[in-house]
């Protein structure tokens, strides 16, 4: 006996589910009822009135609003009266009359909600004489997002999605009544790291992107669906390239990762495919400086090294590789030597994590579905963004939040719970017994938790993360999700083995034992919190070998330097996330130059140098890296490309992650990553170089005391190191600790396990180079 | 005709002091509350409230103890008096806040008693800066009394009334829109279904929404019964009411009477007639948003459903004469305007059709008129309002859209050769 | 913070009257125009952190209510009312009259910061009609010659506090219905008083 609910449209009998909202009941059913301020993923408002329809009343027929209106029982609709044409016509009638006329130069024509729905429900002329309303257009809210109010339909999406989805409502309807326009704070731009969202839903050309404005018209777009790899949730994008350029990225609804949303990095962060600066040719280090090489002699060369197969060689992993990429290294150290291989990948925070057949992996759908979500790890706005916003929602539907750590004071205003600083010690240890707070009593104690746990900072010590999951496993219904940040780690995770982080990496490498080393897409002497001693290491090896896009401080160091295509956009493979969930990645664009695919280079590699392998193709190579699943679910390109599979294909797996225990250290510095930083890559992508250009550091009340701090700067000085930051007090760190975000220029260049100098500021006004 | 004295009475007793409590409890004030949180029930009350058959004084007229009676269950309930009268033509309320707070405040007890209600808000719009003072003391005066606070006459009930001032928002008239505004927000409406304030009000909580006028009756109902207040006026428009008076009368006030007699009895004997011995051309019975009666048309009953059957609303009990000098276009023109500038600005139809009206009728008013003018006035309003029908059909969230639509349909139905007469035919060359 | 320790017990007198914080964001946006005749940036700054609200989620409801003044205003606030029992009163001429004696169109201040001029709707005076406000105290059945009047009188007199009983008595006419009861109060600021604010004062 189903439950369906059974209603007549138009004369036709469709069902759905209770309580759906009619305009979705009807969508479902390919009755398609216009609209504009209706979103799938906003609560509903009822305000542009473009979706009345008429349903059956004992008083006769009513106009109502089909996006507020929940479905009953035998309910009797239409859609298509003489009344409902005329309300429509009458509601678009209404919009143009002070719309302007900026169809030939608005981004947005060609895939525009309300051309499209004027040219099939509107009146075929305007019948306003007067003055349209005016404003100055367009206006800069933010240094990325443009706002033209003339264009503008008060349909309240941004404003909505801004409130409910991400939390910073910083932009809000200002005026009453026909004055109304959407406008932000003086001095109070719409700096938020989800703006790109509102862009993508506005249905007016009203909020433009600063880097898509005037580039391309829809029809001029190629596109594909692919997958982002700027963090582990590998959210669906679809890239639209225009001339071979990458021009823009949209979110794609994926029911179970980001339902349409993306962070505006994994958004904006492309330009840098088509800068100018992109390594095209192989470079090699003569004499301390760099020559370009062919890509024949660089195999030629390289072969002579490996190819007696007793080379000491290691590899050096960046997180933005596909699965194939992966495989690809794998297979080539196997191929090179009988020796065990550990493969060291760029986390500074990685540890041993929590896997392994006692311990249940969790979904990211089953947040929704927790009795309550308990976060433990790095700060999940700065590092995983969209599931900092899946958090949000979860709570709003009544799950509960319970957040450890002042790394997550983002989340300490929707949370249930937030433990801050008088829980978690300057060390990032838990210094209460958990079992004895009063609402791990009330929320947690044999409950469906969801518990989203990972190291804080690098410092910090494994027993300390690992003691509270321990808990929580032990005394509730737990699934985890082991907060690891980085791009495809989990990719790693499935195709390598003996994996390691930065961390080991210092510790194990040597040119003792290691003669040739491959740096693949990763800038650790630039931006690891060992970069020091990496930057150490690396001088004294032998051969060092980098791939890449770009030249950075790392490939400064190396012998070999080869130009590598990118991940995003420029190569096919797959990814796999947070969930274990593996999805496609598709190219769009050629690559410049003479760059190669990692998985390119190093089977070329393989076959000059005359080392056996059945690689030949990216199939093969894909194939390689599920073998062992079942056909059924292996995340293989064919499996991958059915319309059921779209959304990635989840198989967990337990990684064998070999990381050197992490002790306790004390330390006064939180050292973290903010979500716009100076990476080579953002550098190179105009539209938001500047975001991550500030250098900064937060501290507590009782710093700027102890040191005198004055005006809005400071410096920090160690050994012959003077950094001039600016600092901002957040009164939740505890009283000694320093936040220090080392993704901006200069500030990973602390040695962090000594003093660092904090001193007012000699100059008042600090150099403002950005 | 006379005036039947309810709740003008204490006033008019004691006109020098009415609005302190000494002088109200002089007059018996405050017995009613205390016998009824003393002896009575909330049941009982409810069922006086009821058999008077009271239907609110805001402007909708919904039966009050019919209200009352869907306050949904909870801890946490509120009572909200709407005190933004802002309706055009309107004053009544303003009289019973200036001159009679502590009736109100009575009334709000016993409300309060009946429905289980600990904390009250009186919402009074921002430009009656003296009304709120005196209610704002007659409140400090109760509560040093002990007739507001803890346990009030020694009784278990506490009560809190917070008086709550608003800024200048006709539509916070609108009772939803009216909540919004008292949880610090933009005075928008919601939407209903779902949010019926009786079920999710105030802070999603049921709430109480009811006029001053109304909350004002209810100590001479409970005190007289239900069934005397009943046996007032007529069916469906039992007890008194104030109506407001304006426009071009020789006597404009504020009387108290009871519903039944005809329009132009009212303004022949309360108003003294039309100044200067003028002829009624029309007249407006319920406030701006009301559609107007013709001169002839005097004969129509001050009832709710004979001004109803008849196609306008008694709304909020204003009557504005209008004689036969008045440029009707003019004043057409003054009351669309007022609604496009009142508008939230939520909605489409609403947004940018008032405001389309008033340019056009502003175009037509100054001789810039075209002959399509009217039909496309005439159909702008139908895209509000579509049929143009009595009651109103909306397309909107609120009726302020349709409440604009009212003096255009007037002014076409019964005086449309005053715009015809307004708009050349002839282009001069 | 650019409220003074005074300002903020108030405020916080003010907030804890309500269940929930934001209700008490009307009330504090009425004491910040007692202080500085408009609604400042710096003020929304303030409100915005004792509420727990982003400021431009401030200024959607400060701009949303006719009341709350935007742009500084004058001594006096002048708001003539142009709705309909008005208007067919002759309010136009009223208007037209005060605008030329004031030198001001809508919503203006003069340079000296004397008088604002608005030309408003509905102030529930329609019995005596026409009818304005000065600082919101009513003054009923003007002609345009009394308003003039009125003008004048405050511009030579300056009064600290604004008495409609006394502006009726030299200037008004019909009154929508007899005010009966003597008041001495009145206004000190073009924002209303009530609960603590006291920006009344009786006259002595």
């Amino acid at each position: 006996m189903s439950d369906k609910v059974h209603l007549n449209v138009n004369g036709l009998d469709i069902q759905s589910d209770p309580k759906k909202l009619l305009i979705e009941a009807c969508e479902d059913s390919g009755i398609h009822i216009p609209r504009f301020c209706w979103h799938k993923r906003l609560d509903p408002v009822g305000m542009c009135r473009m979706c009345l329809v008429e349903i059956e009343t004992p008083r006769g027929k009513m106009l109502v609003p089909s996006c507020t209106t929940e479905i009953t029982d035998e309910m009797v609709v239409d859609t298509e009266s003489d009344v409902v044409k005329k309300a429509q016509e009458g509601v678009l009638e209404f919009l143009l009359i002070n719309h302007p006329l900026d169809c030939p130069i608005c981004d947005k024509a060609g895939e525009c909600p309300l051309q499209d729905q004027t040219m099939a429900y509107g009146p075929g002329e305007s019948r306003f004489v007067e003055e349209k309303r005016h404003f100055e257009k367009p206006i800069n809210i933010s240094e990325i997002i443009l706002l033209d109010r003339e264009r503008c339909i008060l349909c309240a999406r941004c404003t909505r999605f801004s409130d409910e989805i991400s939390g910073d409502p910083l932009i809000e309807f200002i005026q009453r009544g026909n004055k109304t326009e959407v406008n932000t704070f003086p001095n109070e731009p719409f700096r938020s790291y989800f703006s790109g969202n509102t862009v993508q839903i506005c249905p007016v050309g009203a909020l433009t992107s600063t880097s898509y404005r005037f580039k391309a018209r829809p029809w001029d777009l190629k596109s594909t669906r692919s997958t982002c790899n700027g963090c582990t949730m590998g959210c669906s994008i679809e890239l639209n390239s225009s001339q071979n350029k990458m021009l823009r990225i949209l979110g794609v609804d994926n029911d179970s990762v980001n339902q349409g949303w993306l962070c505006d990095k994994g958004r904006y962060n492309f330009e840098y495919l088509n800068s100018e600066k992109r390594l095209k040719v192989p470079l090699k280090s003569v004499d301390n400086n760099f020559e370009e090489s062919e890509i024949q002699d660089v195999y030629s060369e390289l072969s002579e090294i490996i190819k007696d197969r007793k080379t000491k060689v290691n590899f050096f992993l960046g997180s933005n590789l596909t699965n194939e990429d992966y495989v690809a290294f794998r297979e080539f150290s196997k191929s090179i030597s009988d020796n065990e291989q550990s493969f060291y990948i760029n986390d500074d925070l990685l540890y041993q994590g929590h896997f392994g057949q006692d311990n249940e992996l969790a979904k990211i759908d089953d947040l929704n579905s927790s009795d309550a979500i308990v976060v433990w790890a790095e700060d999940l706005k700065e590092k995983l963004p969209v599931l900092y916003l899946r958090v949000r929602q979860a709570v709003k539907k009544g799950v509960k939040l319970i957040v450890f750590g002042h790394t997550n004071e983002t989340l300490s205003d929707i949370a249930d719970v937030f433990y801050g600083k008088e829980t978690v010690s300057e060390n990032f240890e838990i210094i209460k017994d958990v079992s004895k707070l009063k609402e791990i009593k009330d929320y947690v104690i044999d409950k469906n938790i969801t518990a989203i746990i990972g190291k804080s900072t690098p410092q910090q010590s494994d027993a300390s993360v690992s003691e509270l999951f321990e808990f929580l496993k032990s005394n509730a219904n737990t699934k985890i999700l082991n907060a690891y940040t980085k791009g495809n780690t989990y990719g790693a995770f499935q195709t390598l083995e003996n994996i390691k982080g930065t961390k080991d990496f210092v510790k194990d490498i040597s040119s003792e034992n290691t003669d040739l080393l491959f740096i693949v897409g990763a800038d650790p002497v630039g931006r690891s919190f060992y970069s020091n001693e990496i930057s150490g290491i690396l001088q004294g090896l032998k051969t060092v070998v980098s791939l890449d896009l770009f030249i950075h401080e790392t490939t400064e160091l190396s012998n070999y330097v080869i130009p590598i295509s990118s991940t995003l956009g420029e190569k096919d493979g797959t990814f796999t996330n947070i969930e274990f969930r593996t999805s496609r990645i598709d190219k769009l664009v050629p690559s410049p130059g003479q760059t190669v695919s990692d998985w390119e280079f190093i089977t070329s590699l393989m076959n000059f140098a005359g080392l056996s392998s059945n690689l030949n193709s990216l199939e093969d190579l894909n194939n390689k890296a599920f073998e062992g699943i079942e056909d059924s679910s292996r995340p293989v390109f064919d499996n991958l490309d059915k319309p059921s599979n779209l959304d990635g294909i989840i198989n967990t797996d337990t990684p064998t992650i070999n990381t050197s225990e992490n002790n306790l250290s004390q330390s006064l510095f939180y050292i973290g990553e903010k979500l716009y930083g100076d990476s080579v890559t953002e550098r190179h992508s105009e539209s938001i170089s500047l975001l991550g250009s500030k250098k900064f550091i937060e501290v507590s009340q009782n710093i700027v005391d102890k040191f005198n701090l004055t005006y809005e700067k400071c410096s920090m000085t160690q050994d012959d190191l003077e950094v001039t930051v600016s600092y901002k007090v957040n009164n939740n760190l505890p009283d000694d600790l320093i936040y220090i975000p080392i993704n901006r220029r200069d500030l990973n260049k602390f040695d962090f396990s000594r003093e660092i100098t904090v001193s007012p500021s000699r100059v008042k006004e600090g150099l403002n180079v950005n | 005709m006379k005036e039947t004295i309810l709740l003008t009475k204490h006033m008019r007793d004691n006109p020098e002091d009415s609005h302190l409590i000494e002088s109200y409890e002089k007059n018996n004030g405050y017995a009613t509350a205390r016998n009824t949180l003393l002896s009575s029930s909330p049941e009982n009350i409810l069922e006086e409230i009821k058999s008077s058959n009271i239907r609110g004084r805001g402007g909708a007229g919904f039966p009050t103890g019919v209200k009352w009676g869907f306050l949904a269950e909870d801890e946490d309930r509120y009572l909200v008096i709407n005190a933004d009268e802002s309706e055009p033509g309107t004053f009544k309320d303003r009289i019973l806040l200036e001159r009679d707070p502590h009736q109100l405040i009575e009334g709000i007890i016993i409300t309060c008693f009946s429905a289980n209600i600990k904390e009250a808000f009186i919402y009074i719009r921002g430009e009656y800066a003296k009304p709120a003072r005196r209610v704002q003391q007659a409140v400090e005066q109760a509560y040093e009394k002990g007739y507001l606070g803890k346990n009030i006459f020694g009784s278990e009930m506490d009560l809190d009334i917070v008086v709550h001032l608003g800024a200048g928002a006709y539509i916070c008239g609108e009772e939803t829109a009216l909540l919004n505004s008292l949880e610090g927000r933009r005075g928008e409406p919601r939407l209903k279904p779902p949010y019926f304030p009786a079920v999710k009000g105030l802070y999603m909580k049921p709430t109480l929404v009811n006029n001053v006028e109304t909350i004002s009756s209810v100590p001479w109902i409970i005190e007289h019964g239900g069934e005397e207040y009943n046996k007032l006026g007529v069916e469906g428009s039992t007890g008194t009411r104030i109506f407001s008076l304006s426009g071009h009368v020789n006597n404009p006030g504020n009387y108290e009477i009871e519903m039944g007699s005809s329009f132009g009895e009212f303004v022949d004997t309360l108003g003294a007639g039309i100044r200067n011995n003028k002829k009624v051309k029309a007249y407006i019975p319920g406030g701006a948003s009301a559609p107007w009666f013709r001169g002839d048309q005097l004969d129509i009953k001050m009832t709710i459903d004979d001004v109803a059957n008849n196609n306008s609303m008694l709304g909020s009990g204003a009557v504005v004469m209008m004689d036969e000098d008045t440029n009707l276009v003019s004043a057409a023109k003054s009351i669309v305007s007022f609604f496009a500038h009142e508008s939230c600005g939520q909605c489409t139809p609403c947004r940018e059709g008032t405001t389309w009206l008033e340019m056009i009728l502003d175009r037509i008013a100054s001789g810039r008129g075209r002959t399509s003018d009217i039909n496309l006035l005439l159909d702008v309003c139908d895209n509000i309002s579509p049929g143009l029908s009595w009651p109103p059909k909306m397309t909107t969230i609120c009726p302020l859209g349709p409440s604009a639509v009212s003096p255009i349909t007037s002014l076409m139905n019964d005086f449309r050769d005053e715009v015809e007469d307004l708009i050349p035919t002839k282009v001069l060359l | 913070m650019s409220w003074d320790e005074k300002l903020l017990k108030q405020a916080k007198k003010i907030i804890k009257l309500y269940p929930q914080k934001r209700s008490a964001l009307g009330p504090l946006l009425h004491l910040a125009q007692s202080k500085d005749g408009y609604i400042s940036d710096d003020s929304i700054s303030v409100i915005s952190e004792l509420v727990g609200i982003t400021e431009v989620q401030v200024k959607s409801v400060s701009t949303f209510y006719s009341m709350y003044k935007q742009e500084p205003t004058g001594k006096y606030l002048l708001s003539v009312c142009k709705s309909i029992s008005c208007e067919i009163n002759n309010s136009s001429e009223v208007i037209k009259k005060v605008q030329e004696f004031t030198g001001l169109n809508n919503n203006e201040t003069d340079e000296d910061g004397f008088f604002t001029f608005e030309a408003v709707e509905c102030i529930g005076a329609c019995g005596g009609a026409p009818a304005m406000q000065v600082n919101y105290e009513t003054v009923e059945g003007l002609t345009a010659e009394n308003a003039i009047n009125l003008c004048s009188w405050l511009k030579e007199k300056q009064p600290d506090i604004v008495v409609a009983d006394d502006m009726q008595e030299d200037f008004g006419g019909v009154k929508s219905f007899d005010w009966a009861i003597s008041d001495s109060t009145g206004a000190t600021s073009t924002a209303p008083g009530f609960q603590t604010l006291k920006t009344t004062k009786v006259k002595k």
